[in-house]
């Protein structure tokens, strides 16, 4: 039994992890590999701060909240193991803000410490008159991309530095499943014209006296089109860019000066940072995550692929829940060919 | 008077912001302030400078907090400011838990912090041997850069900043009018002060920059401060031990109880051991005394004997001794011009 994975970024490692970790014992012929033309620290993921928060609004999209509780919950129960600090996973505490009143969003009760914000800490913010505090967790994949590399490694899963051009590819090399893991080239694989990408740009600044992320709203521009500044356990990041539709993975200077500026403002102290590095990336965006099972016609085989990819700027958020998910969809696939269960005696 | 010619001993966080009070409130006032020691060999700098107050037995409760809201405020607008880098200034946010409730589970100083809360039980379950906890955001003063930006600000204002070890207060006489006792644990020698003690406090200095926030035991006994560079790992409460040296089997010990605290410290790199002796008292003498010896007077201002607690009331303190020495100036003009009649 086959199995390739596209893609190698948080969601096409974390799901390789979570398929083998679950299906390897109990299917001893399975093989599994890795296919990706980018690697850590070029993917997108690498150029995310790694906070983990999901949307405002799920949209009426419990499924995502679910999965996005799913992955808190694993990351919490892995705060005080010896890992955390090679995982990259370290607790945060920060501030949301907004210029007016907003609805709770529907992880107030996953993230830790819940409340709103009192006056007096908005007088550290003049311009917003509402927020919340909360403490989060923080997972960077400059660390996370290597971690779950070793793991895979150690469990013996080949890794392709390779282009991949089509599912058939796969099939025809004997690949029985592939988990399409793409991100924001997924189309390039199969049309999908919800698929978008969400351009971000974020400038590294060193500035270790900031040790609460700080994300601003501004419910007219749309999600990460308002100023955030999110420090790392090296870095911190400052954002506030999200162009839908925008191919364009080079830095833009006018997005550099309409980052710096609105950051500075929101923190004076800022000015005074070291720039370290810019960064420019796609954000996989689509109205909800592709989570599914397709099965394909492969000559005389049905070959089936498990689509993982659409997770916007959440990915990091919703990754375990939806690598858990894409499990249960490998497992059912065994079910159907009865590789679950001991192999039989050839006749 | 002309110009009061006025002698601050002391170059820690209460000489130095002392200094700058006078220097603030007495524009026509020469200050000088005289140390054997600056940062970063000041007891201050071993501190990890957080702003959560010390109780003191001897000073009614309503003065400790009005010195602790002035601090906070004071360092809550720099905090804010395009200086709070250099001022070494952050907020920091944290849990502060306990093996067992405590008798008051708000303290004085609740209500002047950021958002303090009692914890949840979510978040109680990341402290297994803690029953109860209270959330908070407050600020931290790192030193070195909190000290340096102070002397940076006296300078400015004219104050002069000289190394020079005062065995006795008498050796000011002839130069000053006032001098301005900030010597902290110094004073026990310096003014024979038997009722200071100091209360010995090893800590370590890590590097674990994924710390983000503090985590202290209401017993002040174990807590993981985070600082810009650093995280301040403590500690111990020595009563009566004058040694500087640290102690291994101390080092072992604070180091394993704040990692059963927070467990990924055991990842923590570059661990430096330092000593500070907290200037102990049963209450902060702020207060004015005139010394006399064959004739002479000398006007002093003491201001000492922070113990745990000198970050969190420092600027307070600073304003009530400046207030003093504006005191000591009305009682020599008075005296000066009655002595021309």
């Amino acid at each position: 039994m086959r199995v390739a994975i596209i893609g190698a970024g948080v969601i096409g490692l974390s799901t390789a992890l979570c398929i083998h970790e679950q299906y390897h014992s109990l299917v001893p012929s399975l093989e599994m590999e890795v296919y990706a033309d980018r690697y850590t620290p070029h993917t997108t993921s690498d150029g995310a701060a790694g906070l983990w928060q999901p949307y405002l609004s799920d949209h009426g999209n419990l499924q995502e909240t679910l999965w996005n509780k799913e992955t808190f919950d694993y990351l919490l129960g892995h705060l005080g193991s010896p890992a955390a600090k090679e995982m990259g996973l370290f607790l945060i505490s920060g501030y949301n803000l907004f210029t007016q009143p907003v609805p709770e969003p529907p992880w107030k009760n996953i993230v830790l410490g819940f409340r709103n914000l009192t006056p007096k800490e908005l007088e550290l913010f003049p311009g917003y008159s509402y927020g919340w505090f909360n403490t989060a967790l923080m997972l960077e994949c400059r660390s996370y991309l290597p971690w779950l590399t070793n793991r895979l490694t150690q469990r013996g899963v080949k890794f392709f530095h390779k282009k991949v051009e089509s599912f058939q590819e796969m099939f025809a090399q004997g690949v029985d499943v592939v988990i399409n893991c793409t991100g924001v080239r997924a189309g390039e694989l199969q049309p999908d014209p919800e698929l978008q990408p969400g351009r971000g740009q974020v400038i590294k600044v060193l500035a270790p006296w900031v040790k609460h992320f700080i994300i601003t709203h501004d419910i007219e521009s749309g999600i990460y089109n308002s100023p955030y500044v999110i420090p790392g356990s090296e870095f911190t990041v400052l954002g506030g860019i999200y162009q839908h539709g925008n191919w364009n993975e080079e830095n833009s200077t006018q997005d550099h000066k309409t980052i710096w500026e609105n950051c500075c403002r929101l923190l004076p102290a800022l000015q005074k940072a070291k720039i370290v590095q810019e960064w420019s990336g796609l954000r996989p965006a689509r109205p909800w995550v592709r989570l599914e099972r397709e099965t394909v016609r492969h000559g005389h085989f049905q070959a089936e692929v498990i689509h993982n990819y659409g997770h916007g700027g959440f990915g990091i958020t919703i990754h375990w829940g939806c690598a858990m998910a894409a499990a249960r969809l490998f497992g059912s696939i065994l079910q159907e060919k009865k590789l679950a269960s001991p192999p039989q005696p050839r006749l | 008077m002309a110009a009061p010619k006025v002698a601050v001993v002391g170059a820690g966080v209460i000489g130095l912001s002392t200094a700058l009070c006078i220097a603030e409130t007495c524009p026509s006032c020469s200050v000088t302030v005289l140390s054997d020691q600056f940062s970063p060999n000041t007891t201050s700098d071993i501190a990890a400078g957080m702003l959560i107050p010390h109780t003191y037995p001897g000073t009614p409760i309503h003065v400790q907090k009005q010195w602790f809201t002035e601090t906070f405020t004071y360092l809550f607008a720099i905090s804010n400011s395009a200086e709070a880098s250099e001022a070494g200034i952050h907020l920091v946010s944290g849990w502060q838990v306990f093996k067992n409730t405590p008798e008051e589970e708000l303290p004085f100083w609740s209500d002047v912090v950021l958002g303090f809360r009692p914890m949840s039980e979510a978040e109680l379950q990341k402290f297994p041997q803690h029953r109860f906890g209270q959330a908070f955001t407050t600020l931290k003063c790192d030193c070195p850069p909190y000290l340096l930006w102070l002397e940076k600000r006296l300078k400015a204002t004219g104050v002069q900043i000289y190394t020079r070890k005062v065995a006795d207060l008498w050796e000011l006489h002839s130069e000053y009018n006032i001098v301005v006792n900030c010597t902290g644990i110094g004073a026990h020698q310096l003014v024979g002060d038997e009722k200071l003690f100091p209360i010995r406090g090893q800590v370590l200095k890590v590097h674990a920059p994924w710390v983000k926030n503090f985590i202290r035991d209401g017993d002040g006994l174990t807590y993981i401060y985070p600082g810009i560079h650093r995280v301040t790992l403590g500690g111990t409460r020595e009563k009566g031990s004058w040694s500087l040296s640290p102690n291994p089997g101390t080092t072992k010990d604070i180091f394993d109880r704040c990692c059963s605290l927070e467990p990924s410290l055991r990842g923590a790199q570059d661990i430096k051991v330092k000593v500070g002796l907290r200037p102990s008292r049963w209450c902060v003498r702020l207060q004015r005394e005139v010394l006399s010896q064959g004739g002479l007077k000398l006007p002093v201002v003491h201001n000492y004997g922070h113990g745990a607690g000198g970050f969190s009331v420092h600027r307070g303190t600073a304003k009530e001794a400046a207030h003093l020495v504006g005191e000591c100036i009305a009682a020599l003009q008075g005296s000066s011009s009655r002595a021309k009649l």
